[in-house]
């Protein structure tokens, strides 16, 4: 009886996948339901070794959250440093406040597995939900800061 | 294997070439329903955002558009239906229009007289001639008119009534709006992927920014056109008033339309001069309201399209499919060259062209 009531009661639930999305600063502070909305507007993408993700000269439109795999950046503050990126951490935020067009070439060191935004979409899911819209901006001004320190550190 | 690769997208194009001749028939429904999708969109993603499933959210939004269609049908059809009548009645009056019958409206009747008061003063000038024969060329045209309004009409509740099927595969567009769009941008490689993204939003935004804007300002003006046409006493308002409304889509010459309708409407039923001065201001007064307030605050601009190129794609639309096309030809036009900008725009940025 109860295995036929877990097999009914699995017809109707979904596997909440969406959940995974918490792992990622941005997102740690939302609600199971925000999230689930918000994973209606990730993308997931795949990208083999030497495969460029981004290229620095190209219009900014998506913020990539690494899932799994590493991922090189290079030429990020003019910088000739190659900087490693790997999970939970994300490309491309700050080139989406400040510029229209990449300045810095990432490319997939090791299988890559990805959640991808796009900028619009994600300002739009701020937009109609302003309490995550505030979560966010807070998660990403303390991403900012740990950056500065780490440029501060690194001169 | 350069060979493999040829072949599959042989195949691919042939299977794209023959899925696309198949359902050519319903190509005119699947449009029909992604307009009908991206005008119901933000009210079912608003509903989505207050905790309630997609796609319970869509089937309140259908339940209160139904509400409203059933309302309107029962007050608003009858009066129409009545209005229609009574401007059939009007310009078709014992047996057609004539000559006779026009000059026996106030306000043609002041000019003959005119007419014939310089014709006896100037010899040989035979104004009142010419002013009758323009008459005569005119009864002809008008005598065709509730025909043709009729026809056109019919045709406009006609193409509204092939949605029977409409809100059906628009159901499925807006449950499953998330999961076309991912699945279509799945399809993209991952060199692509980002102007991918870039396009579809864009297209996204404007096709659905224009269309519901186009929708509501049909509405809006015929309310508005509606209100004032009764203010100043113009017989059939409501239906002069939705006429305005669906002219308006065509920018420039539209509002022309019913504005004319509006003023041989007082004509025919012999009113004072002033009064077609008052049914003109009160269409004019729509105008100023429409296009200083209600199109600005719902698209942000205007068409910006050369009046010239309107007329023409006016023309063009007309020829190819009477006065259905008439009005949805300039829309078309204007998103499509839209759709090219945006996706000239990108590739050139993206260095593919």
């Amino acid at each position: 009886m109860k295995t036929s009531w877990q097999w009914l009661k699995s017809l109707f639930s979904r596997p909440q996948t969406y959940l995974r999305y918490r792992a990622y600063p941005l997102f740690a502070e939302l609600g199971s339901y925000d999230l689930y909305l918000l994973d209606d507007r990730m993308h997931e993408r795949k990208f083999k070794i030497g495969e460029t993700i981004f290229e620095s000269g190209y219009p900014v439109e998506v913020v990539y959250f690494i899932r799994s795999g590493e991922v090189a950046q290079s030429g990020v503050y003019s910088s000739n440093q190659e900087r490693i990126v790997s999970h939970p951490q994300q490309l491309g935020l700050l080139d989406m406040f400040h510029c229209e067009y990449r300045s810095s070439t990432a490319i997939a060191k090791t299988e890559v597995l990805i959640d991808a935004i796009s900028r619009a979409e994600l300002l739009d899911y701020m937009k109609a939900r302003p309490h995550c819209g505030v979560k966010i901006l807070e998660a990403v001004c303390k991403d900012f800061a740990d950056m500065i320190f780490a440029i501060a550190k690194e001169s | 294997m350069k060979w493999a690769k040829v072949l599959f997208f042989i195949l691919m194009a042939f299977i794209v070439v023959a899925a696309f001749i198949f359902y050519s028939k319903v190509f005119v429904y699947l449009i029909g329903a992604v307009i009908f999708s991206y005008v119901l969109d933000p009210a079912v993603t608003w509903l989505e955002h207050r905790r309630i499933p997609r796609w319970l959210s869509v089937l309140f939004v259908y339940l209160t558009v139904a509400g409203l269609i059933a309302w309107f049908t029962s007050r608003m059809i009858p009066d129409i239906v009545a209005q229609a009548n009574n401007l059939i009645a009007i310009l078709s009056q014992e047996g057609g229009i004539n000559k006779d019958i026009l000059l026996e409206v106030p306000f043609l009747h002041g000019i003959h007289e005119y007419t014939l008061n310089l014709d006896a003063r100037i010899p040989g000038l035979n104004i009142s001639n010419e002013f009758t024969n323009i008459l005569d060329n005119a009864t002809g045209f008008m005598a065709k008119l509730p025909k043709v309004l009729l026809d056109n009409y019919s045709i406009i509740i006609g193409a509204v009534s092939f949605i029977g099927m409409i809100p059906l595969i628009s159901f499925f567009l807006l449950k499953d709006k998330h999961k076309l769009r991912k699945g279509a941008l799945k399809l993209s490689s991952n060199r692509y992927f980002e102007m991918a993204i870039i396009i579809l939003g864009k297209i996204d935004s404007t096709v659905g920014t224009y269309l519901r804007a186009m929708i509501f300002e049909v509405v809006a003006v015929s309310i508005m056109a509606s209100i004032a046409l009764s203010i100043v006493g113009v017989s059939n308002p409501i239906l002069i008033g939705i006429t305005a409304g669906l002219t308006n889509i065509i920018p420039y010459f539209g509002p022309f339309v019913a504005g004319g309708l509006a003023v041989l409407t007082v004509l025919f039923e012999g009113g004072p001069l002033i009064a077609i001065v008052y049914a003109a201001i009160a269409m004019w007064a729509v105008q100023v309201v429409d296009n200083n307030i209600v199109y600005p605050l719902v698209v942000g601009t205007t068409i910006n399209m050369h009046p010239l190129l309107v007329l023409l794609t006016v023309l063009a639309g007309g020829w190819y499919g009477g006065i259905l096309w008439m009005l949805i030809s300039v829309p078309l036009a204007f998103l499509t060259y839209t759709l090219v900008g945006v996706l000239y725009t990108n590739l050139k940025e993206y260095k593919i062209i």
